[in-house]
């Protein structure tokens, strides 16, 4: 398992990290790490989401693939795994970019190999602030959302709880003046009654 | 409150001004570079979509415009009969019509 660690006073570290005013020392990285310098969009959303909200992450994050924009989001369930799979397809110009909030190696061990091989595999990169063998914590969750927010030019929000991990990854991308897009989601639901 | 749960803090965030999309080109369209290649291809499949009868009459105008008659002249048709197409065309939103009846490409 080759992973790299990027420092911060190195060429190929991310341009958009130095801007945050906790910028990270360093990063670890694994795959095609020459994407991190061209246009990405992050697609974020609910780990338990709706089969429509699912449906759309794909859609939106598999389009924007083929007019070869990257693909950011954080390898969790739902609507972060929808959109990094939709960069799996062969027309997927644009590749996909995980974040994680633990180590690259503790997450390949403990988590979900199979998505993180296939990133790989397609030419795509996963990264993190976390040394290799560290454990997931809330606390780092919360910090590399706002990695994905510095990585992008923008975050689409596909559905969004209130007080969840995409719309802290919507803050901060609103606080470094980056685009951020809304899919509207059912002002209705099943169990709605009027009172 | 009335809407689903996933969907509350997404929803919040659109009453609050940011941007509401439906799909990539509503997102591309906000990134200069993306906005001008998707305009040249939407354009461009326009094109190939109209119908033959009315294309010679869409490359007779020019980008300065012309009006019925010059059309009329040039194509050797009747001014009734370019009127006719030219509405056609206009409601297919591939011309536009300026006053004094002047045609132009969208």
């Amino acid at each position: 398992m080759h992973i790299k660690c990027i420092r911060k006073d190195e060429e190929n570290f991310p341009k958009n990290l130095l801007a945050l005013k906790d910028c990270p020392k360093q990063i670890f990285a694994m795959g095609n790490d020459e994407i991190l310098s061209h246009f990405s969009v992050a697609v974020v959303g609910a780990r338990r989401c709706s089969a429509l909200g699912e449906r759309i992450a794909k859609e939106i994050a598999g389009d924007l693939s083929k007019k070869g924009a990257h693909i950011i989001s954080g390898m969790a369930y739902g609507i972060d795994s929808a959109s990094h799979r939709a960069c799996f397809l062969e027309n997927a110009t644009g590749k996909t970019i995980g974040v994680l909030g633990c180590g690259i190696q503790h997450f390949y061990e403990r988590e979900r190999k199979e998505l993180f091989e296939k990133i790989i595999e397609t030419g795509g990169l996963i990264i993190s602030e976390y040394e290799n063998n560290e454990r997931p914590e809330k606390y780092k969750f919360h910090n590399r959302n706002r990695i994905i927010a510095s990585l992008s030019s923008g975050v689409v929000v596909v559905e969004a709880r209130e007080k969840s991990g995409s719309l802290i990854t919507a803050n901060y991308a609103k606080e470094l003046g980056k685009n951020i897009f809304v899919v509207p989601g059912n002002v209705y639901d099943e169990n709605y009654a009027r009172k | 409150m009335c809407m689903m749960k996933t969907m509350r803090g997404s929803n919040a965030l659109i009453v609050k001004g940011e941007k509401c999309v439906r799909n990539a080109r509503d997102i591309l369209m906000h990134y200069p570079g993306y906005r001008e290649k998707l305009r040249g291809e939407e354009s461009i499949q326009q094109i190939k979509m109209i119908p033959e009868n009315l294309k010679e009459i869409y490359d007779s105008i020019d980008k300065k415009g012309k009006n019925i008659d010059e059309i009329s002249r040039l194509i050797k048709k009747s001014p009734w009969e370019v009127l006719s197409s030219l509405t056609i065309l206009e409601m297919q939103g591939m011309i536009k019509r300026y006053p004094g009846n002047i045609f132009v490409h969208t």
